[in-house]
């Protein structure tokens, strides 16, 4: 594999991420099973997988300038951290989504926008990075101002509905999706905060 | 009269694989993983060699001839020659980078002053060699400072995204190789004299001339037994000095190899033998200072408490090696 083609494959997951994070977003408070979506998603986790695995052995066997091929190794473990995840909140949702508070997704609405456009971001970040460091820096930070303002208000949504609910299945399905959100979020961040490495590392 | 050339070659070349084994100027080069461990000792041979044979002439009067005043009788440079070797062995087996030079030279002068000709020294020539390990490693830490800043004003100004970073560090990764190889080429010069300069007066009484092919004969095959030295041992020194100091980078490690090739290239052309290990290890620093990397102290404190006890260890040595000799013949 050459520089292009490994360049190649981290486009290639940056559109895995882009993808799964839009359908994420759509699923993840819903209170309908869309089995399509969640099929979907559990696709771009095998694809992820496998163009890890290509990449992997890439970076193995790389002779030349490891030193690059370490961050790049460390960013294809947080993106392949993020897909799994995907993957799992998938199937919790096909577990759980049925038992959630019709009322719910109106207020929870902000974290799962939060969820399609760190994703969006991420993955344009990831394909930015090879151009202009500074405009993934830039991407980069909208992330953790995004992560931080979910984690703050998402915790209150919760808060409130477990003082006002009687439902302890309404709740518990409510629990279990908005944890998988925050991860969701923090390993987006994470990604991200390799990406900003990168960046202060080269260009000082 | 043959039985005596023999022997002395032979000790030559015992402490020419013993030199070989100590040489970790391809250290950079694995480091940064230009090269492998294998392709390193291979390329390094070959350099050295070619080093040794040319330019190593002209270092190698300065260590052997002009030193001292002294005739060393055969005993006594085998000696020399014997002590200095067990402890270049004993160092690389250890994985420690020791100075070739300052153990030669210690090692000869501790003869002198057990023989009680401490009058025969050159003390302008040998304060010329001491002021040179000084000055060396000073202008390896200054010359790979001011490299090193340069290349990141040029990181700075040309790169701005991973495109930019992949084809300079390639760039370099390259022009590290062809550094490598002119400090392999001065230090083979450098080195090679340590090994043979008691043979160059020997030759060159038999030849009755001072330079033929004839007299150049002890360059030729100390560089031989040097690569052998290097392709069989040097791997240990090599692998830990390049991994063990500061994380490396083609572009850092070609600012630790032009520091270091200039200042060898430059000392080996004007006849001074330096420590191009001394001159290697502060080019490593002069670069993590410059890039603010964080350096691995232990591994350096060692190499210099290592480089202030070499001539000593070399004298203690010959002390011993000679002492035990009395004993023996």
């Amino acid at each position: 594999m050459n520089k292009k083609e490994e360049k190649e494959k981290f486009f290639e997951l940056a559109d895995l991420i882009s993808e799964g994070g839009k359908l994420i977003s759509e699923i993840i408070f819903s209170p309908e099973i869309n089995m399509e979506k969640i099929m979907l998603v559990l696709d771009l986790e095998e694809k992820g997988d496998r163009v890890r695995d290509e990449l992997n052995r890439h970076f193995a066997t790389q002779q030349s300038v490891p030193y690059l091929a370490l961050d790049r190794a460390k960013l294809l473990r947080r993106i392949d951290d993020i897909l799994d995840e995907f993957a799992r909140t998938a199937r919790t949702v096909k577990e759980y989504n049925e038992s959630l508070p019709r009322n719910f997704t109106a207020d929870i609405k902000f974290v799962s926008d939060a969820i399609k456009t760190s994703s969006q971001n991420l993955g344009e970040a990831i394909k930015i990075v090879y151009t202009s460091f500074d405009d993934a820096l830039k991407l980069v930070r909208g992330i953790e101002e995004l992560r931080d303002n979910v984690v703050e208000k998402g915790m209150e949504v919760e808060a409130g509905y477990f003082k006002t609910s009687n439902d302890w299945k309404e709740f518990e399905a409510l629990s279990r999706m908005h944890k998988r959100a925050q991860v969701i979020m923090a390993l987006i961040k994470a990604a991200g905060e390799i990406l900003e490495l990168m960046s202060i590392k080269y260009v000082g | 009269m043959e039985n005596f050339i023999l022997i002395l070659t032979s000790l030559s070349m015992f402490l020419a694989i013993a030199i070989g084994a100590n040489d970790e100027t391809f250290a950079p080069a694995i480091g940064s993983k230009r090269l492998s461990v294998n392709q390193a000792v291979l390329l390094g041979g070959i350099i050295v060699i070619i080093g040794a044979s040319t330019l190593g002439f002209k270092v190698a009067k300065t260590v052997g001839s002009d030193l001292t005043d002294a005739e060393y009788t055969t005993l006594q440079i085998l000696v020399i020659l014997l002590s200095v070797g067990l402890l270049l062995i004993l160092g690389s087996l250890k994985g420690l980078p020791l100075s070739t030079t300052h153990t030669m030279v210690g090692s000869t002068i501790a003869m002198s002053l057990i023989l009680g000709k401490s009058d025969a020294l050159k003390m302008d020539v040998i304060i010329k060699i001491v002021s040179s390990w000084i000055i060396s490693p000073v202008l390896g830490f200054i010359g790979a400072f001011i490299i090193m800043k340069l290349v990141l004003r040029l990181k700075k100004a040309y790169i701005k995204g991973l495109d930019d970073v992949d084809r300079i560090e390639m760039m370099f990764a390259n022009g590290l190789l062809v550094a490598v190889c002119i400090t392999a080429f001065s230090r083979g010069a450098n080195d090679v004299s340590n090994s043979v300069a008691p043979l160059i007066p020997l030759f060159q009484s038999i030849a009755g001339t001072e330079d033929s092919l004839f007299v150049r004969l002890p360059l030729i095959l100390g560089g031989t037994f040097m690569a052998i030295g290097l392709i069989i041992i040097g791997r240990r020194v090599l692998v830990t000095l390049g991994n063990e100091i500061v994380e490396l980078s083609p572009t850092t490690a070609v600012a630790v190899q032009v520091a270091t090739a200039l200042v060898t290239t430059t000392s080996a052309s004007l006849g001074i033998p330096i420590s191009g290990t001394h001159v290697l290890v502060s080019s490593f620093l002069g670069v993590a200072v410059a890039n603010k990397s964080k350096i691995n102290m232990r591994t350096v404190y060692k190499i210099a408490v290592s480089a202030i006890g070499t001539p000593f260890a070399a004298a203690a040595t010959t002390f011993f090696v000679w002492h035990l000799a009395l004993l023996i013949i």
